[in-house]
């Protein structure tokens, strides 16, 4: 129960912190926001109309609690440039996002562990070396290339797959794919080098002794160790295939919430910049938490550390 | 056996940083050609003797351009690790051996900052201060400050109570002494192993935000921003779309392979 409580104060906290950052960055460090929004040239009667709608003529605490109060009543504002509620706007992407995320956190996972298991029975071999070799060339090309990449060859040359845009599940694998791909390279390194280390154990060489065959001596007694390590490692990717799916959106032209978050940047739509950037972290911070939870589920020692 | 001796990674990876560096370095200086030298007339040449790397859809020569594109990503990683670790380490150490109320404090905010998604964080920046590298510096050292503290940090706290530690207090050593002396030299493996960690992560952000459009803008040369002008025209002219990514590559992996190298180094001792 303290362990839950303590992970819950942290998590509020750090939401409290983070809506801070974003609402300060936007409302106050550049001065005159309708001077972003207009450039130089703007008039000063337009000026003060995007200033009225921005709510910039009030005090600074009253703005920032309206602003939260709103948030947590589902109102985020209206964006600039699409004249439509910022809400609408992110509802309406974030599905994408999220089943780009949470299928390439499954296919990395897929890949990597019975991958990292078998370099991990093979090690010191030559196949092994040459597996570490891959996986580190892996975890080092950017996914957007992998994206590019992949299209040249089963959009372009074979054929066999759209090379981008949003119709049916078919135009999921090459965006799930490249995500993936670099992620599983580093999970695979996490399975292996803990693989490794359950050897050593003893518990494993009395399963073996009383002739347990191989398979399950792997999968039901080390894979269960190691799954804690994963689980946290997992966790960890989580946070950066939310962030890399902006980048992957824009490869593949699927209109997620990175390309919500791009266009809005670039167009200085500051209500959607701002309240993509609050959900987000939330988002990541929520996941984050979620994986704090179940390692501990799987895991009794971190409740009580 | 003799194999195992050699560390092939950090031979390996240390190789491939001087080729990332001295390529770039000598952009400087002496570039095959003009890297933003428009000649549509040269469009599209595929590599061979007379442009190593083949040119691209201006017929800009793809070498000289990706000599002068490292220095973009180079400056850019070089300036925000080294800023954001000297800062990290400083108040890392300030944590890790004064009070506990600083440490608690510290370490509070560095925790808000760490969860807060750099690269949400250098796209709030590109919209207040526009494109540039600028922006990216900042949430590059804003990400790696906190990174920095929280491993200066627990070794410190883990140094401060060896033997020697106590032994060099006693004698009177002072504070200054002791953390120069004593705790940072051996608390500088982990610091240089989180360190290419860091550089390998920071040349991976800028060619992503490079590639988004929001880093540095034409007609100066990005790897990042190489890729995305030559992404519609990949089917083309391949070349295009391989050498950048290939520089990417090369120079996020020497440092993964230094890291690791380093770790091997620290692991068998």
């Amino acid at each position: 129960m303290k362990f839950i409580a303590e992970k819950l104060i942290s998590f509020i906290t750090t939401i409290i912190f983070v809506s801070l950052i974003t609402f300060l960055a936007i409302q106050v460090l550049p001065g005159d926001p309708s001077l972003l929004i207009l450039g130089t040239e703007g008039d000063p009667a337009s000026r003060e109309i995007i200033r009225e709608q921005l709510g910039l003529n009030e005090n600074i605490v009253v703005r920032y609690f309206k602003w939260i109060i709103g948030v947590f009543r589902g109102d985020l504002g209206q964006s600039i440039r699409y004249s439509v509620p910022v809400r609408d706007l992110i509802s309406d992407a974030l599905p994408l996002t999220l089943w780009l995320a949470f299928l390439a956190v499954i296919l990395s996972l897929v890949i990597s562990i019975p991958l990292g298991i078998g370099l991990a029975v093979k090690g010191g071999s030559v196949l092994d070396l040459l597996g570490s070799l891959i996986m580190q060339i892996g975890m080092s090309v950017p996914a957007f290339w992998i994206g590019i990449l992949l299209i040249q060859l089963f959009a372009v040359k074979l054929q066999w797959l759209p090379p981008g845009g949003y119709g049916s599940f078919v135009s999921f694998i090459l965006p799930v794919l490249a995500l993936a791909l670099p992620r599983a390279a580093v999970l695979t390194r996490v399975v292996r080098a803990n693989m490794l280390d359950e050897f050593r154990e003893d518990y494993l060489r009395t399963a073996r002794s009383k002739g347990l065959p191989q398979g399950k001596v792997l999968y039901k007694h080390a894979l269960r160790n190691v799954a804690i390590s994963i689980f946290t490692v997992a966790g960890i990717h989580l946070t950066q295939l939310l962030v890399g799916t902006i980048v992957i959106e824009q490869v593949f032209s699927l209109p997620g919430l990175g390309q919500l978050l791009l266009a809005a940047v670039l167009q200085r739509d500051l209500p959607l910049v701002q309240g993509l950037v609050f959900i987000g972290a939330v988002l990541i911070l929520t996941a984050n938490l979620c994986f704090d939870f179940l390692i501990a589920a799987l895991d009794p020692r971190v409740r009580f550390e | 056996m003799r194999l195992k001796k050699i560390n092939f990674p950090l031979i390996l990876g240390c190789l491939f940083i001087l080729i990332v560096f001295v390529v770039t370095v000598v952009g400087f200086f002496y570039t095959p050609y003009d890297p933003n030298q428009m000649a549509i007339r040269n469009r599209f040449i595929a590599p061979s003797k007379t442009n190593l790397f083949g040119t691209d859809q201006y017929g800009r020569d793809l070498l000289s351009r990706i000599m002068v594109g490292g220095q973009t990503t180079l400056t850019v990683s070089i300036i925000a690790v080294t800023v954001g670790m000297v800062i990290g380490i400083t108040l890392g150490a300030i944590a890790g051996y004064t009070s506990h109320a600083w440490d608690e404090f510290l370490m509070r905010i560095a925790d808000g900052i760490y969860a807060f998604p750099s690269f949400l964080l250098a796209l709030l920046l590109v919209t207040i201060l526009g494109s540039g590298k600028t922006p990216i510096i900042i949430a590059i050292i804003i990400g790696n400050v906190p990174v920095f503290m929280r491993i200066t940090r627990s070794n410190f706290l883990k140094l401060r109570e060896m033997d020697y530690v106590m032994a060099a207090r006693a004698i009177g050593a002072s504070p200054w002494r002791i953390v120069f002396k004593h705790l940072l030299p051996n608390a500088l493996g982990p610091i240089l192993v989180q360190g290419t960690a860091s550089f390998a992560a920071a040349i991976l952000a800028e060619a992503s935000l490079s590639y988004l459009g929001i880093g540095v803008q034409p007609p100066q040369a990005s790897w990042g921003r190489m890729l995305r002008e030559a992404q519609s025209f990949a089917t083309l002219a391949p070349w295009t779309i391989v050498f950048p990514g290939i520089a990417i590559g090369l120079s996020v992996l020497g440092f993964n392979l230094i890291g690791d190298g380093i770790n091997r180094y620290n692991s068998k001792d």
